[in-house]
């Protein structure tokens, strides 16, 4: 036999298991074709309700907690609203650099809203405890 | 300039003896046997009023002398700080049914206090300004060793002691502040590098 052939015939048989398990597979997906189309009804149906979820913005919450910024960096949406709630027993601030945003003072217990408008990085500190540093980030 | 260097070197007695009762005194008993000092819990809350209790006196003086911007804004945080830990504390004692006991480190401090509070009034402009973050710089660093290696593994009482842990970031961020100041004071802008963009 030429090594041509020999070529061929491996090329039949690969073409060959190729359609078998091509079958199997389909044999397989077919109970669960219904169910597919039903998922894909699912998501066309909430495709419309996306923009309600626009007209209400997601508060993010940044704990402030035994001097320290939790999470340190945050990610978040342009428009998004931020909660820093302070919870240590002394007060604190979330001061931008450049005061792009000031908090001033949040006392123990209490908490600052911000909605964070303008896509950027803002660097923060405690202007009390300026070693207490974190970053917001708006996309 | 000698004097102050002797003040300090009392202070520093004064503080180390909140590490040294650790070491040199060990538990009668040996069932718990740890470095930690004869120290009840009425010792450790004395110890923290009378640490607290300075350092509000520090920082009134200075609010009343210092017109730095820095200096003065440091000091009312140490103020208002202290004074939330003062009153923490002292919820927390009555809480617990526990009476400020006086024992040889709250009074070694009181009485290195009393110098540190002599030199703060004697001094003016500058010098007081460099001897106050001076001193608050390893005063909070003592404290910081103290509560971490003495208080801390002391305390008897579970609430007390998750108290004290709560206030050691407190103890800390000041005493890194005070850093920060000390370092702007002499000349090395240090930190003010990093509000920039």
């Amino acid at each position: 036999m030429s090594p041509r052939n020999t070529l061929a015939r491996a090329g039949t048989v690969g073409l060959l298991l190729f359609a078998i398990a091509g079958a199997a597979a389909w044999d397989w997906l077919k109970p669960h074709q219904s169910v597919m189309a039903v998922m894909a009804a699912q998501l066309a149906m909430a495709a419309p309700a996306a923009p309600t979820q626009k007209a209400t913005p997601q508060t993010h919450t940044v704990l402030i907690k035994n001097f320290e910024f939790q999470p340190a960096t945050l990610t978040v949406k342009a428009g998004n609203t931020v909660l820093w709630k302070n919870e240590d027993i002394v007060p604190h601030t979330a001061t931008a650099n450049g005061k792009r945003f000031d908090s001033k003072s949040i006392e123990s217990k209490a908490s600052w809203k911000y909605v964070a408008s303008k896509p950027g990085t803002y660097p923060y500190i405690c202007a009390f405890h300026p070693t207490m540093k974190a970053k917001l980030i708006v996309q | 300039m000698i004097h102050i260097t002797r003040l300090k070197i009392t202070l520093f007695t004064a503080l180390a003896l909140l590490v040294a009762a650790a070491v040199t005194h060990q538990p009668r008993t040996s069932a718990k046997a740890t470095a930690t000092a004869d120290l009840n819990d009425a010792n450790i809350v004395a110890i923290v009023s009378v640490a607290d209790g300075l350092d509000i006196d520090y920082g009134k003086i200075a609010l009343a002398k210092s017109k730095n911007k820095a200096v003065r804004e440091f000091a009312q945080r140490m103020v208002t700080d202290h004074t939330a830990v003062q009153a923490s504390a002292g919820q927390l004692a009555a809480k617990l049914g526990v009476k400020p006991e006086d024992n040889d480190t709250s009074k070694g401090l009181a009485a290195g206090g009393v110098k540190v509070k002599e030199q703060l009034n004697k001094l003016k402009g500058a010098a007081f300004d460099k001897y106050y973050i001076d001193n608050e710089v390893s005063y909070h660093e003592l404290v910081v060793g103290a509560v971490e290696k003495t208080l801390i593994p002391g305390a008897q009482n579970a609430e007390l002691k998750s108290a004290l842990e709560g206030a050691l970031p407190l103890f800390k961020k000041h005493w890194e502040h005070a850093q920060q100041i000390q370092a702007s004071l002499s000349g090395k802008k240090g930190n003010k590098m990093e509000m920039k963009h």
